[in-house]
Formats: C-alpha cells, structure tokens, sequence
C-alpha cells in the first residue's frame, strides 16, 4: 500500500525560515525527521533559528532578492525534496490615490521577483516526488481599502503557483494563504497598535482569534506530504474570508 | 527516503577549475556525454553557478563545489559532497592550473611554488582522492600541455609542474590495476582561453596559432572532445598516455 510522502531524511529549503510562518515550518519539519536547511538574507537570525531547532537544520545566509546569490546557493545545495517559500517584507498599505507606483512595483520584489527566482534555480535541483510550496495571503480574495497592491501581488502568487504546477510537473507546486497571523511581519506597528490588531480582527472571526505560526505551518507539512495535490492554495485564515 | 533514481544510476564526473576555460567547456561537454558532473572553483563563484544553471536548464544534473585544489582537506571534502549528491565519483578530470610565464633565471620562488601548489599538488590531491574513492571502471583524466614536448622559453615551471603531472599519470594507471580505472593525461596546445591569451601581444598569439599546420588556435570545444573520449566507452582501451592535442603543432 502507498504510504504518504513522509518527510524523513527529505531535505527542506525554506526561503524566510528565521522567524515567523517559515521557522514554524522548519520545526514542525524537523520534529518529523526532515533535513531542513533555513534560508535568509540576515545571518544572525538564521543562526538563532537554527540553534531553536530540534533536529537536522543547518543555515545559509543568502541575500534572498538577489537573482545571482540565489542561483549560487541552488547549484551548489544540490539535490533536494521540498522549496518552502515564506520570506516577505512589510506590507505596502495605501489608498490607490496615495499610492507612489515606483514603491507598488518594489513591493513585488521580494513576494514575486525573489519566488520566482528561488523556484526557477531550485527546480532543476528538486527531485521528482519533491514539492513547492508559495505563499499567498487572504488580502487576494477578501481585500479591503487601501490593500490594492497587497492583493495583487496575493493573486499573482496564486496564479504562479498554477503555472508552476503544470511546468514543472511531476514536481508539485502549491500555496498556503494565511489569515492574520502573529508574526513580526506586523513589527513596524507599535505593540498597543499590534496587539489591538489582533484582537480586533481575532473576535471578528469565526475562531475567535488571530492565527500562530504553527497553525499556518501545518499546512505546508500537508502539502509537502501529500502526493496528490498540486496547483492548488490551501487557505489558513480563521474564517476570514467568510466575514 | 525517496532517491531520485536518475541522479544514483547516471556516471558521475568531477572537473576542477571548471569555472571558465577549458574546464567549463569539459563539465559541459561531459554533461552533454550524460554525466552528472561537479563544476569545481576556487573564486569565480559567479561564472560556476552560472554555467551549472546552463548545464541543468538542458537537463543535465550538475552542482558546484567550491575548493582550492592546492589544499587537501578542501579537495577531500570535494569529493564528499560528490559522493553524496551523486552516490559515488566515477571520473575526475583533474583540469585545475595556472601558468605564469618567466625565463627560469627571473623566475620568483613565489611563482615557483604556486605553480607546484595548484598544477602538481592540485592534480595530486586529486588522484589521491580518487585512487581512494573512484569507483570501478572509472576515468583519471590529467591536463599536461604540449609545451612539455616543445620546450618554448619563459614555459620552464609551468612545463617542470606538466612534466610530473605525466609521470604521476603513467604510474598510477599501473597502481590501479585490478580496478578498471584508466589514467591518461591531455596535453594541450596554444588553446584559446583568458589562460593562454593573457598578456600576450596579438602578433605572438597569431604566431602561436601558425605553429601548427592547421593553422588556428586550439578552442576549449576541442580538448573537451578529447576528454570526451578518454572518459567515455570508446576510450576505454587508453591507459597511462598523454594525448596531445595541439593541431600537429609538436
């Protein structure tokens, strides 16, 4: 009988697994055998990411945004099983009237041009039961005022994955869209304003709080394992796209 | 744990020095030929992923391992990183040199030594390495050069360090006996690449490339097809001999 895809001694890339959504994943990875190694551009927090590990996990500091940094950390990795996209930077709120166009295209940089870039050097590396897993948010399905640019570049992820899905089959491709999640991607807000935030939006939601790390991770461990998905986004999000 | 069955069963090849130059024209032809193959530098970080990405964007399976070739333990640990992304080593090509032109007279103890590092101690921390670790039925493919035969003022180390390189060649291809692994080694002419070019006035290139009656420089194409051949099926009655391949020149 056809076990699952089980992670033991697979080798897991996760792009943006020094902190938040990404660090939970190469945990729970880890804790269930894998080889995980924690991609991101600061080399203290990789450090200290991969000493908060149990289990295989080593680190490489790889400035994530450059195309030439991440060809040279693909080709000489080698052969792996799983590419876990989770690195993003602060998210780009404005009214379309106040929206400087020149930052709304750098705003792809890192969610778009970076993904791309790791998925088209890691591909020729990943083996053929391997998997991809993107990630995408809730802000492309259920946008409010002033996300425009964020949702943009939520569908375009999703679209991507889609693509890839088709291109670099038999290697599945798939995407985790999360809610809001307390992570330090909501660092640059002060903590009365933060933790406002998530309580706000946690008793506005069917599950009655904001997401953690873990909950989210548990989904890329579903898609990594699963060997029947691909092209798909799993959404992760309380409910949020019901309210 | 799932293997990717294509990467175990396929030969693989390491190729120092195979950022630019003749090397990166072998790990290319190689990886043409069907092998999975190392592309090995020292510095040229940059022009090694560049070419292993062209190498895997045609379908090929390559990686880079960085180590300086004059050092041991970074040689060592080259081929660890072989063994465990290919499963096993089956043919080194021991490309790796420098050459640095001086009438023996002028010739500094620091240019001596280098030399001697990367050209002979380089190629042999790579046989070492692979008289422990190549698997059966493998290929030692050395670089020598031409100018050993032609003997060309301002080449006396470069030549002294390619001299020995022929020696360990024959030597070890008789060491191995009962392995089935040949060693042989290449002996270039004047071939176009940053290597030969550098610092030479157009006139003595166009000089050199008259040397042979075919009238042209070597390009790295060429001596990566005859590194083809001695690592491939059709090689494999060569043992313990220097190809020279320079267009007739010597």
């Amino acid at each position: 009988m056809q076990r699952g895809n089980d992670l033991q001694q697979q080798r897991v890339v996760v792009v943006g697994g020094s902190s938040g959504i990404g660090l939970a994943v190469a945990q729970q990875a880890a804790s269930q055998g894998a080889k995980v190694i924690i991609v991101s551009s600061n080399a203290e927090r990789v450090q200290k990411a991969v000493e908060c590990i149990s289990g295989e996990a080593q680190g490489q500091a790889v400035n994530v945004s450059d195309e030439g940094a991440v060809a040279a950390f693909f080709a000489k990795l080698g052969s792996f099983d799983h590419l876990v996209f989770t690195a993003g930077d602060a998210l780009q709120l404005n009214d379309l009237a106040a929206t400087d166009l020149a930052k709304a295209r750098h705003a792809f940089e890192l969610r778009y041009w970076a993904s791309l870039a790791a998925v088209k050097y890691a591909s020729p590396h990943i083996r053929k039961d391997g998997s991809i897993v993107l990630t995408t948010g809730v802000a492309g399905r259920r946008p409010h005022k002033g996300w425009t640019v964020v949702a943009s570049i939520c569908g375009t992820i999703e679209a991507l994955t889609r693509a890839l899905a088709v291109e670099l089959a038999p290697i599945r491709v798939n995407a985790v869209c999360p809610g809001v999640v307390r992570t330090n991607l909501w660092q640059s807000m002060d903590a009365d304003a933060r933790e406002h935030l998530y309580e706000s939006v946690g008793n506005s939601l069917p599950v009655g709080r904001v997401g953690e790390p873990y909950d989210i991770a548990q989904a890329y461990l579903f898609l990594m394992q699963e060997g029947f998905s691909t092209g798909q986004t799993v959404v992760v999000d309380g409910g949020t796209v019901l309210v | 744990m799932k293997t990717d069955d294509s990467r175990s069963m396929a030969r693989a090849a390491i190729i120092t020095g195979a950022s630019r130059g003749i090397g990166a024209a072998v790990a290319e032809r190689l990886a043409k030929d069907g092998f999975s193959v190392v592309v090995n530098y020292a510095g040229s970080e940059a022009e090694a992923s560049a070419l292993v990405n062209r190498i895997t964007s045609a379908g090929a399976h390559a990686i880079t391992a960085k180590a300086d070739v004059s050092k041991a333990d970074e040689v060592s640990r080259m081929f660890e990183v072989a063994e465990k992304e290919f499963g096993g080593v089956d043919v080194l090509v021991n490309n790796a040199g420098i050459m640095l032109l001086s009438t023996i007279g002028s010739t500094d103890d620091t240019a001596f030594d280098r030399q001697i590092a990367v050209n002979l101690k380089g190629t042999f921390n790579g046989l070492r390495e692979a008289a422990k670790h190549l698997r059966k039925n493998g290929r030692i493919i050395n670089f020598s050069t031409s100018v050993v035969g032609l003997k060309l003022e301002t080449y006396g180390v470069y030549a002294a360090t390619k001299a020995a390189v022929e020696a360990l060649t024959g030597i070890l291809s008789k060491e191995l006996r009962g392995r089935s692994i040949t060693v042989n080694a290449i002996a270039p002419g004047p071939t176009a690449t940053d290597l030969f070019l550098h610092g030479k006035s157009q006139e003595l290139i166009d000089r050199m490339a008259k040397m042979n009656p075919l009238e042209r420089l070597g390009t790295p194409q060429d001596i990566a097809a005859a590194v083809s051949f001695l690592a491939g099926p059709d090689g494999g009655w060569i043992n313990g001999q220097v190809l020279r391949a320079n267009g007739g020149m010597i």
